[in-house]
């Protein structure tokens, strides 16, 4: 199995010995400093968070479908 | 859609469930953010008419099928009995298994489940070593991901 160089800097610091995946431990000290009912609420803001911007995302495109006269012009 | 909304709405009306998928790994620690709400439980008809009345004012409807999303009040029709139920509701999407691949029946799931305490009521969350277990079954990517954020909360809890 060959060794990982964990990237530089403090975010990514646990390297996982049976699979070769980096796990964020500063997220995971995050996560268990809350309650549970804190966890999850955390979970559900960040959860809508990414609703809302699939949404915009979502708009973009669309804007840009509607608009396809606007690629031809240079 | 509001998942801790659905949630409270289960504790509250007494099923007996554990509550398995991406929400049991954030109650264990994942920072993976999850779309569905999934529990195992066993949908007697008793436990059955304890989720029509908890769901009655959120609109649940099997989503399995797009052309075909009958109420859950429809279906199953009496004396019939529905293993797995996926729903759709105005709080989110919901997942019932009766069995959690490979570990086992609802019983064994149940078993092994630990108890928290959230929004006022104890909660039975699957353990951890059963979660684990049910992610090395799974071949997606990000069932890959919360599986090694699991192992390395289980490394740490195992180095306390």
């Amino acid at each position: 199995m060959q060794k990982q160089t964990p990237a530089s800097g403090s975010e990514i610091q646990q390297v996982n010995k049976s699979e070769e995946f980096l796990v964020d431990s500063s997220l995971l000290d995050f996560s268990l400093s809350l309650s549970f009912e804190e966890r999850l609420l955390f979970h559900e803001r960040a959860r809508q968070t990414i609703e809302a911007l699939k949404a915009a995302g979502k708009e973009i495109y669309n804007e840009s479908q509607q608009s396809p006269e606007d690629s031809t012009r240079k | 859609m509001n998942l801790n909304s659905l949630l409270k709405t289960l504790l509250e009306s007494k099923i007996d469930f554990v509550l398995i998928g991406g929400y049991a790994a954030v109650v264990h620690g994942s920072s993976q953010v999850t779309q569905d709400l999934d529990i195992c439980a066993v949908m007697t008809e008793a436990e059955l008419s304890k989720l029509r009345t908890a769901l009655k004012d959120h609109n649940p409807k099997h989503r399995m099928n797009p052309n075909f999303q009958p109420s859950l009040d429809e279906i199953p029709r009496p004396g019939e009995r529905m293993n797995n139920i996926y729903l759709k509701t105005d709080l989110g999407v919901l997942d019932i298994l009766e069995h959690v691949d490979p570990v086992g029946d609802f019983q064994r799931v149940k078993e092994k489940s630990i108890q928290i305490s959230i929004f006022g009521a104890t909660c039975k969350v699957i353990s951890l070593d059963d979660l684990i277990t049910v992610k090395q079954s799974m071949s997606r990517p990000k069932d890959k991901a919360v599986l090694q954020e699991l192992l390395a909360l289980r490394e740490r809890i195992r180095q306390k």
